[in-house]
């Protein structure tokens, strides 16, 4: 435990000693509080035009729900998914290309505590990106009154998970590779890959599409999104984690295998 | 103490090591020695438990080294080649750190951490980032990261490469302090190093050992040869001649030569002094003979014969 809580520090003193964290979490900041705004403006202008009586002329949803928490959690979510692979990249190309993961492996430590302290790490650092969104949200139901706040945390729970299954995706591919451009391109593809899956399932046999559209993260987050607290959503995501994590331990135990 | 038995590892259809066995005792200098891509990297690895051997054992006080590794480990202290650190951390932070992923209770880590750093000459810069400091001193880091947790044996990958000659002495000074009471196997390719600190050493060639021994055994086990240095003035016509026919003598070849005194190099069989007979033939010649001392042949003659010899064999046999 003293080694994974060891390791676990020295990550993010590595971690937050570097300057472009401070930018992605910035950036991610700044971009998360303008799709809340901008959707809530969005909402604002739609509830007008209702109270104006002229709700023949409304195109967007009357819903809180459907109008700011849903697109602003997807919009999230893509958001996401283009940025969690920058700081996954580095988590373990870093230390094979530097060669520290020769020293570490060597060290009295298990895979399993390397592979989880470095998960934290990350698991941290998304907490710190969500962190504003989650400010945003908090006060704005304070200052008018939260009627969606359920919907609210089931979306945000969402929102995490699916970031906790990036984060192990990431790992996984940064162990493979020296390269930390490798290993975030293939992150990318991967994940996008998940995102657009669905996108076929109208187009095969029916028995093979049902299982396509579980595997699609947009369905998935979907009803997450809305507010729908589905068992089989949240295995989903803990079931993709803890595979890609797991993998990971693989990946690190098959310098042991003999060939 | 550590005991291989016949280690060997392939990587695809690459044989890296192949069947190297060999024990170290306690307080012992192992130094192995090779050319670059002798396999001396891939024998470290293995006993230092990154990778196991794709045959063979590596057994630590009579225990399998990669069947219960994280145990071992903690008996092992190594310092792979290139010496890799996390340059962005203050060195005794990284020394802190180490300590706790060996396992030093943080009541001894305080005592283990200076007694590292007094050791390893570490003191003016325990607070500095380990990226701005020297090759000398992130050498001496590494030295000092292996010993954390005074392991009874140490491993170390070319533990002067890159370092100037006087950082060299220091390193190899210090290794020698360090082998008072534990073991150490290192690897080097500087043939010097090897006589210098090394109690026993293991000459490796593409993946084998070739030869093994301490360097004075290895010196007279290897030695087929013997040469004499001897210096003449004179005219030297028929000198040549006359030597030719003393026997044993294999060879004679001037060395230099200043106006009319000439340095012969003459290289006669293992075993045969030929002094006696050589002096004689001076005499004869009608030269005066100024001096003559027996050359001793380096551990660098030695290693370069054995391996192009082993490299003729092998041509030989295809």
């Amino acid at each position: 435990m003293n080694a994974l809580i060891a390791i676990l520090r020295k990550e993010i003193n590595s971690t937050f000693h570097v300057f472009s964290i401070y930018l992605i979490l910035g950036f991610f900041a700044l971009i998360s509080g303008f799709f809340f705004f901008a959707n809530l403006v969005d909402f604002h202008a739609v509830s007008n035009q209702f109270l104006d009586h002229s709700s023949d002329m409304v195109s967007l949803p009357m819903n809180f729900t459907q109008a700011v928490i849903t697109p602003f959690f997807m919009n999230l979510s893509l958001i996401l998914l283009l940025m969690i692979p920058l700081i996954t990249m580095k988590s373990f190309s870093e230390e094979r290309k530097l060669g520290t993961f020769e020293l570490l492996l060597t060290y009295p430590v298990s895979d399993f505590q390397i592979v989880a302290a470095k998960f934290l790490n990350l698991a941290i650092i998304l907490c710190l990106m969500l962190l504003p969104p989650g400010i945003l949200f908090t006060v704005f139901f304070h200052v008018k009154g939260g009627v969606d706040v359920a919907v609210f945390l089931v979306a945000y729970v969402g929102v995490f998970l699916f970031g906790f299954m990036m984060i192990s995706l990431g790992m996984l591919m940064s162990s493979l590779t020296d390269s930390q451009v490798v290993s975030a391109v293939a992150t990318f593809l991967i994940l996008m890959v998940f995102w657009v899956i669905g996108w076929i399932s109208d187009w095969i046999h029916p028995g093979l599409s049902r299982w396509i559209k579980e595997l699609w993260v947009v369905e998935n987050m979907r009803d997450l999104t809305r507010g729908v607290l589905d068992t089989k959503h949240i295995a989903f995501f803990v079931v993709t984690t803890c595979f890609f994590f797991f993998m990971t331990i693989v990946s690190l135990e098959s310098r042991t295998w003999k060939k | 103490m550590i005991q291989v038995k016949h280690l060997s590892k392939s990587f695809s259809k690459i044989r890296a090591v192949q069947d190297i066995s060999f024990d170290v005792k306690p307080g012992e200098i192992l130094g192995l020695l090779g050319p670059n891509g002798a396999g001396k990297t891939t024998t470290m690895r293995m006993l230092a438990g990154f990778f196991p051997p794709s045959a063979g054992h590596v057994l630590v006080d009579e225990k399998d080294l990669h069947e219960s590794p994280v145990t071992i480990r903690r008996r092992i202290g190594y310092l792979p080649e290139n010496v890799p650190l996390y340059r962005d951390l203050v060195t005794i932070d990284f020394l802190n750190y180490v300590a706790t992923l060996k396992g030093v209770s943080r009541r001894e880590r305080k005592k283990c951490l200076g007694d590292v750093i007094e050791q390893c000459g570490l003191g003016s810069v325990r607070e500095r980032i380990i990226g701005k400091l020297s090759k000398g001193y992130r050498q001496r880091i590494g030295l000092a990261q292996a010993l954390i947790g005074n392991p009874s044996l140490l491993i170390l990958d070319e533990p002067t490469s890159g370092l100037d000659p006087k950082q060299i002495i220091e390193i190899r000074q210090l290794i020698k302090t360090l082998s008072a009471n534990r073991t150490v196997i290192l690897s080097t390719h500087i043939l010097p190093e090897v006589s210098m600190i090394c109690s026993r050493v293991l000459i490796i060639h593409e993946g084998s050992v070739i030869a093994s021994g301490t360097p004075g055994e290895l010196e007279q086990q290897l030695r087929h040869s013997s040469e004499l240095a001897v210096q003449v003035r004179g005219t030297a016509e028929g000198f040549e001649q006359s030597v030719r026919q003393v026997p044993g003598i294999l060879a004679i070849r001037i060395e230099s030569s200043k106006g009319q005194e000439y340095d012969y190099r003459i290289i006669y069989k293992k075993n045969q002094d030929v002094r006696p007979l050589v002096s004689r033939s001076v005499v004869a010649s009608g030269l005066e003979l100024l001096g003559m001392q027996q050359v001793s042949m380096t551990l660098e003659d030695i290693f370069l014969r054995i391996v192009v010899q082993e490299e003729a064999d092998m041509k030989a046999d295809v």
